[in-house]
Formats: structure tokens, C-alpha cells, sequence
């Protein structure tokens, strides 16, 4: 019998499996525009001392994800007579909803991704590493669309989970602009994005902050999915850590420096854009454990911050303007009256808001009703003269040429918050920020080609040139006409406000920029 | 326009409308099936569909290796109509894997407490293991390398899970004989295991003809023909030789242990072969052509891979105490290749 050995004694030979090309040329086993060795001042070797912090052998891995899919299916069996979600009411279900069609193909997007690392990355350990996070992100796919895949039965809005990154809705024309922009780059510039920005910084968000609403609410099921998924992120988004450590080491972080800032704040837009109206607005009023500023502060800010303290990178040159918005959540304010006006594009049913909601959100965001109240004064008015056509949007709105959403920010009485436009090749791009068109103008061959929706409606490649033939383009035509979004108070809700007193006289005026 | 009714709620779905089949759509379906976005034409017609300039790297590679392979069919239906014969999920991958891994660890438990002689240690035993067994670590590697490649490539998402769980199973190889490698330095710390490998993989002669045909492979990016080179003529040769073959020749040198372990790796295997041939069987029947460029690339990498499996004729006969015949593994690996290819209109170059 051999005698026994422990990991810390055989891990590195298994993963120091490095050799040198010579039958074939080595630019074409690893070509630059699919590893990035070029792009760095790293020398050959240098990617070799490559290394992770939290190891995990194959052995470990079976058996930790056995067991953890072991007692996720099991909540979920154990759900099947209880009704949920659809018991939970449709507020916390728009939450459920806007998730399922948001993040399951991005999660298999994200295999490609480290798929991509596990055969290009120029080191064998980081392939090694890469081939676990492969496989993490491909049993996120399986779990997120799994779960939901029972609700299709019950609410045709589910659907969504495995639709929407098929369609050219407006939501998945932006989160895919994101993605792609990230995963089609070389694997050095990729991992940077998807495992150091998106993975350890937003993750958090997605799989912890809401756990913790889903577990206020009591929607067990889907609070121990999302908790058991961050518990592979947390593994294999080290990576971006593990290259920073080298880049570092050869001072070499400017362009690592730019695809941190650079993917940092598309996250940030993103997720304020889907998260921050699930929590701020779609989770019911009294199961909200903290609002989506506070959630960033903490989750986000805090620890982006001492993330980027733990390496050799600098905070993102926008910092103050981004702490500014963090704190106003205008992103989120304005994108869930956004979704709430132009209801129909989404697989979701955003209601009006409440009473109650309104004090909740003047208090998490002082300045709130002053801001946004009137809007809603508007839509409760409609309501209540039965005039609902009134409260959903008949027209497009320009759209960010970066970003894809609404180039209208939260505050169009600060400067850095106006419509911002740059001219390349004889063409007029737009902006919803001062980032967005950094971002843009670093590469703008990158970028130029790309229509947001506004720009096919207004080329002609929307037919007809209506409000029906941009639904239409957006999958949700007349034949899914019953997955569009509806406001699922109305028009009751509308009667909350009889005696309400605006804080505006002149709700006209404030229809410009919604 | 009344909102009172639910209309989400009113017309619902039995299952996601993405699955056109009369058939009820099972676990698998739901989990692996049209998940990969990216496959097929953006609105204006470009592909692949991506959210990013088309002369972007990746962009590029897709049009060129995927959409311009060699293999016809109709992106994505035609491939998307590939489904797993095992139907194996994630979830039922690691359970199945763990149950495998554990089986090994019983199997050192049970040799441990039997105290059974599981190890000669002899020096050309010893000497074998290291030059004809250690250095597979690099080649699992190497095959891991391509069916991550794969994963990328694949044009359905059901394909490309496939090839995700078989670039895990090399990787539970790749640790495996690192281990032993690493117990053999510990037990015998002179005679360079671990250490030595490497420059065997690259140097040694008898292992010169699979390096070169897994570096040729592994720049072979279109990816019908990197997955024909590699599920239907690398891998099933090399698994036969070196987990089937080796098996054998491990207990014929009283190794039972080591050769259950083998064998336990030669599971994994069986499904690749199942993968392999079948999703060549459903290629044939997307296109008749296809049927040629899946011999063609047979032929043009078997012959390397048969000479690469003859080149470890000496790990049979000369090198360890007790030898086997090579040429009846040579005729037992061609006539399991023969099998694999039963049902597919293609054959092994005579």
C-alpha cells in the first residue's frame, strides 16, 4: 500500500500541467485574440505562478455540489403542494419573474465564458480552475431554469426563464449587450469583467440581498436556491483576484484598471436597472429588509471597496458621481417607472405604488416623493378617470447608445446627469452618462455598430413603425399579447390617491422626461 | 382594456414554449436545451448572435469554426434536436461522479485494512509506471483542453453540456494520477516521480506520436471536425489503451488496486463513445454530406492516433515484469472502435 498523501502534496502536480508547444505553432494553440497575452507585459512564465486561494479537488467538488443540489431539490420538492410562489402574491412574483428571465442563459452565457478560460487561459491551473467554474455556472442554468419551469403551468409570464435572451426585448438587448461585451473579449479581459467585477462584485446582489427578501417573504424555495449559488461564486470568482495578483506583480494594471471601472459601473446601470425595482418596489412593502442603496452600500460599495484595497488597483475615476446615485437609487427610481409606463415590453406585472410604499421610499430616500411622487400622482389620476391607456406609454424613448437603457438619468437638474452626445464617423451617439460615453469613446469600433431599439425603429427595421410593431420586435406581439406586463392593483389603486396632495400643481410638465 | 384579469394567469403553458415537440419535455430537456443565446442570426441577420461588433475576436471565431464548419445543418434547429442518450444533468452527473469517486476511496479503505499486497515495487515496475503511465496527466489535459473547446464551439447548448461534463471527467483523471504520482515520490523519493514527467511527455519517444496528434488536434478549431478527431477518434483510442489496456496490464503485475481504479475511469469513457457516435449518427441524418466530412476526418486523423496507440507497444512487451501481447490489444482496440461505429455510416481506414 502507497502511503497516504494530503491535497496540499499532490494539488500543484495535478495542476501544473504546462508544456511546450513544438508540433504545432504556439501563436496557434494560443491564438492572442482568444488568451490576451499580448495585450499584457506579463512574460510566458509569468502566468505561470498563477494560483487560487480556496483549492477544490474533483473528488471535493462531486461531493459538495451533490449534497448542495441534494438539499436545494429537496426544498423544492417539499414546495410542490404549497402553492408558492403564486400564494406569495404577484408583487414578490415579479421579483421571481424579472430573476427566471434575467439570469439563467446568462449563467450558460457564463459557461461559454470559462469554458474559454479552461482551454485558452495561459496558464494549466487557471484552465484547471476554470473547468469548476464551467461547470458552477452550467448547474446555475440547470437550478434557475428548473424551478421555474413548474410556474409556466400556472402563469404564462414564467415563460420568460427560458425566452427572453431569444427575443429582441428591450431588457434582453441590454443585459446581452453587457454580457457580450465582456465574454467577447480574450480570456484574460473576459475574466477580469465576468469573475472580478460582475462575479465578485454584483453577485451578492442577485444571490444574497434577495435570498435575504425571499426569506422575509417566505419563499423558502427560492431563498435556498439563490444562497446555494453564491456559494460557487464566492469559489470561482477568484479568478479575477488570482490575475490582478499577477498582473500586479509585473505593474501592469492599467488595462486592468480600465475593464474593472469599465464593467463596474455597466454592472452597476444593469442591475439598478432589474434589482433595484424588484427590492425597492416589487418586493411587498413589509418584507423589505433594506432598500437597494442600502443593499449597495453595504454589499457593494463596502465590499467592492476593500476588494480593490486588497490589490493594486485604484477606486473607478467616477466614484463621487457613483456614490451620489447610489444613495439617490436614481437608476432604479426611474427604470421602475419606466417598466411601470411601458408595461406591455415586460414579462412582469409592476404595479402602482402604495401608500405605504411611498412613505417607505421617502424615508429610505429622502427627497423621494418631491423627485418622482408626481409621476405617480399622474398615473393614480388616470386611473381614477378611468383612462388607464393614459398610464402606459404609446412611444419610444432614446436609449443610450452603451448601455441601452433610457439615456434620461435619475436627475436632469445635474449636469453630469444630461443626455450626453459624441460624434463618431459622422454620427451622433447618445449617452445616459458621463461613464457610458467614456466607455464608448475608448472603443468606439467596438461598439458603433450595435442598434438599440431606437435606433431599428427609427431606421425602419421595426414594421410597422408603431408602438405594436416595436412589441412585435420585442416578442411580445399580439400572439403573447397575454405575457405582456399589466398593472396587476389596477385600477383600485388609483382610488388610494383621491386625497392625496402633490407636492407638484402642474403634472403636465412633468411628462417631459418620463 | 381592462387589467382585472390576469391574462398571464388565463392562458398559461403546460412547458417553455422554446420546445416545439409534442413530446412532454423531461428534466434534461428543460435544463439543457436551446439555453445557449448566442447560437444562430441576430434580428438583422448577422451571426453568430452577438451583442458586439462582428469584427470582434470572438465574433469572428464563431463565424469562421462554428457557422462556417464543415458540418451542414440548419442553426440552431438541426443541432438543437441532439439530445443525450443518457439524458445526463448536472445534477445527475456529480451524483453519479461522486458515487464513482467514493467507489475509489472504498477501494483504498478496503485494500488498507486487508493489507493486501497492492503494490509491487520492483524496478522495472516502477520504472514503467513512471515512463509509460505518470505522464498521462498532461495528455488528460490536453483532452480536457478540448472539450472545453468544445463546450465553447458546440452548436447546441445539448452538445456543448456534453462535452462541459467530459472535460470533468479528464480533470478527475488529471488528479488521480497526480496523487498516485505524488504517494510514489513519498514511498520512493529518489527516482523522480512527479518531477519527471513532464520532460517524458515532451521527449520520450514512445509518447512523441500522441503529443503530436493532441497538439494537431487541439489547433483543429472548426468544430465538427474537432469533435470527430476527438469523441470519435482520439478519445475512444486513447481510453481503450490507456484505461482498459492498462487495467489489465496493472493487475497482470499484481496492481488490483490501481486496476479497479483504471477501470472506474473507463466508465466515464463509455459515455463519451455513446456521445461520440451518436451525435455523428444524428449529423448523417441532419445531412447525408456530413456523413463524408465525419470519414473524411477519420481518416485523416486515425492513422496518427493508431500509430500513436502502437508507439506503446514496448509498455506491453518489454518494460513491465509481466508482459501482455500487444497485438491482441491492438485487435480488441479495433474491434471496440469497429463497435462504437456500428450504427454510424462511417468506418475505420483499413
Amino acid at each position: 500500500m502507497l502511503p497516504n498523501v494530503r491535497r496540499e502534496d499532490w494539488y500543484q502536480t495535478a495542476t501544473n500541467t504546462n508544456w511546450d508547444i513544438s508540433y504545432v505553432d504556439e501563436e496557434d494553440m494560443y491564438p492572442s485574440g482568444l488568451t490576451g497575452q499580448d495585450a499584457y507585459n506579463v512574460p510566458e512564465d509569468g502566468w505561470e505562478s498563477w494560483e487560487e486561494t480556496y483549492k477544490q479537488t474533483a473528488r471535493e467538488y462531486y461531493e459538495t455540489q451533490h449534497e448542495k443540489d441534494g438539499s436545494v431539490y429537496a426544498v423544492s420538492s417539499a414546495m410542490d403542494q404549497s402553492g408558492l410562489p403564486h400564494s406569495l402574491g404577484m408583487g414578490w412574483e415579479d421579483v421571481l419573474k424579472f430573476h427566471f428571465a434575467t439570469v439563467p442563459l446568462l449563467e450558460r452565457a457564463a459557461v461559454t465564458s470559462e469554458s474559454q478560460y479552461a482551454r485558452f487561459a495561459p496558464d494549466s491551473a487557471w484552465r484547471h480552475m476554470a473547468q469548476f467554474g464551467a461547470m458552477d455556472e452550467l448547474r446555475h442554468t440547470e437550478l434557475q431554469l428548473r424551478i421555474p419551469h413548474s410556474f409556466v403551468k400556472e402563469d404564462s409570464q414564467y415563460d420568460w426563464a427560458k425566452k427572453m435572451y431569444h427575443t429582441e426585448d428591450w431588457a434582453s438587448v441590454a443585459a446581452r449587450h453587457l454580457f457580450d461585451d465582456f465574454k467577447a473579449s480574450n480570456a484574460i479581459d473576459s475574466a477580469l469583467q465576468i469573475t472580478f467585477a460582475f462575479e465578485t462584485g454584483f453577485t451578492n446582489m442577485q444571490f444574497l440581498a434577495l435570498a435575504s427578501d425571499a426569506a422575509d417573504v417566505g419563499d423558502i424555495e427560492f431563498s435556498e436556491a439563490i444562497s446555494s449559488i453564491q456559494t460557487d461564486e464566492a469559489r470561482h470568482a477568484q479568478q479575477g483576484n488570482a490575475i490582478i495578483e499577477i498582473l500586479d506583480e509585473y505593474d501592469d494594471l492599467d488595462r486592468a484598471q480600465y475593464l474593472v471601472d469599465k464593467s463596474f459601473w455597466r454592472c452597476y446601470k444593469l442591475f439598478s436597472a432589474l434589482t433595484g425595482p424588484s427590492m425597492d418596489y416589487y418586493t411587498p412593502v413589509e418584507d423589505r429588509e433594506m432598500s437597494w442603496g442600502e443593499f449597495m452600500e453595504e454589499w457593494i460599495v463596502d465590499q467592492f471597496l476593500e476588494n480593490i484595497e486588497n490589490t493594486g488597483l485604484e477606486k473607478p475615476w467616477y466614484w463621487d458621481q457613483f456614490i451620489e446615485l447610489v444613495r439617490q437609487g436614481g437608476t432604479s427610481h426611474y427604470m421602475a417607472g419606466g417598466h411601470y409606463h411601458w408595461r406591455p415590453t415586460l414579462p412582469i406585472a409592476p404595479p402602482g405604488v402604495t401608500a405605504e410604499d411611498r412613505e417607505w421610499l421617502e424615508e429610505k430616500y429622502p427627497g423621494w416623493e418631491e423627485r418622482w411622487g408626481e409621476k405617480w400622482d399622474r398615473h393614480a389620476k388616470a386611473m381614477r378617470d378611468d383612462d388607464l391607456e393614459k398610464t402606459v406609454a404609446d412611444d419610444l424613448i432614446v436609449l443610450c447608445d452603451l448601455c441601452q437603457l433610457p439615456a434620461i438619468h435619475a436627475d436632469p437638474d445635474l449636469d453630469h446627469n444630461r443626455l450626453h452626445s459624441h460624434e463618431h464617423d459622422g454620427e451622433t451617439y447618445y449617452f445616459c452618462s458621463e461613464p457610458c460615453q467614456w466607455i464608448f469613446e475608448n472603443e468606439p469600433d467596438r461598439y458603433a455598430d450595435h442598434q438599440s431599439i431606437l435606433r431599428r425603429f427609427l431606421a425602419g427595421d421595426i414594421q410597422p413603425q408603431t408602438l405594436e410593431g416595436a412589441l412585435e420586435h420585442m416578442g411580445m406581439g399580439a400572439d403573447n399579447a397575454h405575457e405582456r406586463g399589466i398593472d396587476f392593483r389596477a385600477p383600485e389603486w388609483g382610488d388610494d390617491w383621491i386625497d392625496w396632495s402633490p407636492s407638484s400643481s402642474d403634472p403636465a410638465g412633468a411628462a417631459s422626461d418620463d | 382594456m381592462s387589467e382585472k384579469q390576469y391574462p398571464m394567469k388565463e392562458q398559461t403553458y403546460r412547458t417553455y414554449t422554446t420546445w416545439a415537440q409534442r413530446r412532454v419535455p423531461t428534466t434534461y430537456d428543460v435544463a439543457t436545451h436551446r439555453t445557449n443565446y448566442d447560437i444562430g442570426e441576430r434580428y438583422d441577420g448577422e451571426v453568430p448572435r452577438l451583442a458586439v461588433g462582428t469584427d470582434q475576436a470572438l465574433a469572428e471565431w464563431y463565424r469562421e469554426y462554428r457557422e462556417g464548419s464543415s458540418i451542414a445543418g440548419e442553426y440552431p434547429d438541426d443541432f438543437d434536436s441532439w439530445r443525450d442518450p443518457r439524458e445526463m444533468t448536472y445534477e445527475k452527473y456529480n451524483d453519479l461522479m461522486d458515487d464513482r469517486e467514493s467507489a475509489i476511496e472504498t477501494l483504498y479503505e478496503q485494500a488498507e485494512v486487508l493489507e493486501r499486497g497492492t503494490e509491487r515495487s520492483d524496478d522495472p515496475w516502477l520504472d514503467f509506471q513512471k515512463r509509460a503511465f505518470l505522464p498521462l496527466r498532461y495528455p488528460c489535459h490536453g483532452l480536457q483542453m478540448l472539450a472545453s473547446y468544445l463546450t465553447m464551439v458546440a452548436p447546441s447548448s445539448t452538445i456543448s453540456t456534453a462535452m462541459t461534463l467530459q472535460a470533468t471527467d479528464e480533470i478527475r483523471r488529471q488528479e488521480r494520477l497526480a496523487r498516485r504520482a505524488s504517494q510514489l515520490k513519498k514511498e520512493f523519493p529518489e527516482r523522480g516521480f512527479t518531477e519527471n514527467e513532464r520532460e517524458i511527455w515532451e521527449e520520450d519517444e514512445m509518447w512523441q506520436p500522441f503529443r503530436k496528434v493532441i497538439e494537431e488536434l487541439l489547433v483543429e478549431y472548426d468544430w465538427g471536425k474537432s469533435f470527430v478527431g476527438t469523441n470519435l477518434v482520439l478519445k475512444p483510442l486513447f481510453d481503450e489503451l490507456f484505461l482498459a489496456h492498462y487495467s489489465e496490464l496493472f493487475e497482470a503485475n499484481d496492481s488490483d488496486l490501481y486496476a479497479q481504479v483504471l477501470d472506474n475511469f473507463y466508465l466515464d469513457s463509455d459515455r463519451s463513445r455513446e456521445i461520440g457516435a451518436s451525435v455523428a449518427e444524428h449529423l448523417v441524418g441532419i445531412d447525408e454530406s456530413n456523413g463524408v466530412v465525419i470519414q473524411e476526418t477519420i481518416d485523416e486523423y486515425y492513422p496518427a492516433c493508431e500509430d500513436a496507440v502502437r508507439a506503446f507497444r514496448p509498455a506491453f512487451e518489454s518494460m513491465p515484469p509481466e508482459t501482455l501481447p500487444f497485438d491482441d490489444v491492438m485487435e480488441d482496440i479495433e474491434r471496440k472502435y469497429d463497435a462504437m461505429l456500428a450504427d454510424v455510416p462511417v468506418q475505420r481506414p483499413s
